[in-house]
């Protein structure tokens, strides 16, 4: 009896932190998608993916970012946003005129990033399938790979970065 | 009468031992507060030229030669460039632009240094680990390589170079402050690394003051800042978490007690934790926030004072890392290291990573007013007032 007692709290509390694992993932998933609903940029249907980039943090996770952008600016699988400008100009400066003024180009300039609690040093990527987020991730440096893989593999495929 | 008597011995008793905790502090020698009354107050600005291809953000403003500073010299971060301004006048006579490709380049990561010279410039690249000597003509002379400061290396500070961690030129080495390594004992670290230029050899310099051996501090807390009074030779030591100044002379070492009113420091924990984890850092950084943290320390030889910078103790909860920059301050100090005022300053107007001292006073970077005119540098200016 008493075994039996133990073994239903015992499952209780895994339960319990398995819910609160699972939550505090969607959690983040949640905030993503409420950031990026703000922008109006989420089609019901296909397949893109939502590359956010703050303009200050780790420099080489960032310039590499920029990089990726400056060549895909315009495509429709790919949306970017660029948050944490502190400085305009030296962003203007860094990605021309012509990216700065890019009409694709999103700028998070009221720091909503920040406010929903997704603020990083590093780059963040979702990619939406059908409306739905499939997949989250930021690119720090041991994810670097994540710049090949979204030219490479077919965006709805991409389970995990 | 003898009732009168003892009165008056008492009240000249009591009176004397307040003067004396007035004057002394148990924890600095010879610290003091001065009962003049002064006032940093904001007097006019001073307004940069800022090329249309250039930006405001930096981590290393200085003036420069060091000893009697002539010029302004302005990094621009990300752009690999330096603008030089005349501290006569403020009109810019010079800009540098490094190479970023080919034998002369420096990577894009290169943010501070040290300019000695206008034909001794030194760029630090932190991430490359690197340390480049240039000429007038932006040459490279040489390069130094730092020492290991990798996270696994164990060992070691971590060297850091910005405004407020300049670093400091002393006969024939450079001094960088640095941040204490999660590996290294309290008991044997010290503030600063040395780099002989001759031999390329590095060493250690500023035993770190007791108080880190009371606790186990961490991170931002760790930092050392120095400045150097080139009229009495005194190499001064502003650390992250302490009360007191260190100076230290050819003959001695002494601490003077320069804290703010508003603030006091502890360590995060008793000890050192049993193991080292990236995750620990936002605990780390959410008590830096709640307890405030010292910066740096600057000279100003023409009005013989010194100005010490810190950011207050955030107010309410703790969201993110930024917030340890809020609320920036000022203390300032007579040659004496007698404090004569503290000043808070508005952390949405004023970056105290870009600022610098001169002939006219202190000048503190106005990020508000750089949003209305991005191609001006503009910078308010504070003087020390008495009987205010």
């Amino acid at each position: 009896m008493k075994a039996d007692s133990a073994n239903i709290i015992i499952g209780f509390c895994v339960v319990f932190l398995i819910s609160l694992l699972v939550s505090g993932c969607n959690r983040q998933e949640r905030r993503f998608d409420r950031f990026v609903h703000k922008f109006g940029m989420v089609p019901d249907k296909g397949a893109f993916a939502v590359i956010v980039i703050p303009a200050t943090g780790c420099s080489g996770c960032i310039r590499a970012g920029l990089g990726f952008m400056k060549k895909r600016l315009g495509r429709p699988e790919y949306k970017f946003i660029v948050t944490a400008i502190h400085d305009r100009k030296l962003f203007r400066i860094r990605v021309g005129e012509d990216v700065y003024n890019h009409a694709s180009l999103i700028k998070d300039i009221h720091d909503i990033w920040e406010q929903e609690g997704l603020k990083s040093i590093y780059p963040q990527v979702g990619v939406y399938v059908d409306g739905r987020l499939q997949t989250l991730g930021y690119i720090d440096p041991y994810k670097k790979h994540t710049w090949k893989v979204l030219d490479n593999v077919e965006l709805s495929a991409i389970k995990e970065f | 009468m003898i009732k009168f008597v003892c009165l008056f011995h008492c009240i000249a008793l009591v009176y004397t031992a307040f003067s004396l905790t007035g004057c002394t502090n148990g924890n600095g020698q010879g610290a003091k507060t001065i009962v003049t009354q002064y006032a940093l107050v904001k007097e006019g600005a001073v307004e940069l030229d800022l090329a249309y291809d250039l930006a405001a953000s930096t981590s290393w403003v200085q003036t420069f030669p060091a000893a009697s500073p002539e010029y302004l010299y302005f990094f621009h971060r990300g752009l690999n460039t330096a603008s030089v301004y005349d501290l006569d006048d403020y009109k810019k006579i010079a800009e540098l632009r490094w190479q970023l490709e080919g034998p002369n380049a420096v990577g894009p990561s290169v943010r501070s240094g040290y300019i000695a010279s206008w034909d001794t410039i030194f760029l630090y690249s932190f991430s490359a680990k690197r340390l480049y000597l240039y000429d007038s003509s932006l040459n490279l002379k040489r390069k130094y390589i730092a020492e290991s400061e990798h996270f696994d290396a164990g060992q070691g500070n971590y060297l850091r170079v910005s405004t407020q961690m300049p670093l400091q030129l002393i006969s024939e080495s450079l001094i960088f402050s640095t941040e204490k390594s999660y590996w290294n004992d309290f008991s044997s670290a010290y503030a600063a690394k040395t780099l002989n230029l001759v031999t390329s050899q590095w060493g250690d310099k500023y035993p770190m003051p007791q108080i880190y051996r009371q606790g186990w501090y961490e991170h931002f807390h760790t930092r050392s800042a120095i400045a150097i009074n080139y009229k009495t030779n005194e190499q001064i030591v502003s650390y992250a978490a302490s009360d007191n100044l260190q100076v230290s002379s050819k003959n001695h070492t002494k601490e003077y007690k320069a804290a703010s009113g508003k603030m006091k420091i502890s360590p995060i924990r008793t000890k050192r934790p049993t193991k080292f984890s990236i995750g620990d850092f936002e605990q780390y950084y959410a008590h830096i926030a709640a307890t405030g943290w010292y910066a740096g320390i600057f000279y100003n030889p023409w009005k013989n004072l010194y100005y010490r910078f810190g950011y207050y103790p955030v107010k309410g909860e703790y969201k993110d890392s930024r917030q340890i920059f809020s609320y920036p301050f000022v203390i300032v100090l007579n040659h004496n290291f007698e404090i004569l005022c503290e000043k808070a300053l508005d952390g949405d107007d004023y970056l105290i990573d870009n600022l610098f001292v001169d002939q006219r006073g202190l000048h503190i970077f106005n990020k508000r007013k750089y949003e209305e005119n991005e191609d001006k540098l503009t910078y308010d200016t504070f003087v020390l007032k008495e009987g205010q």
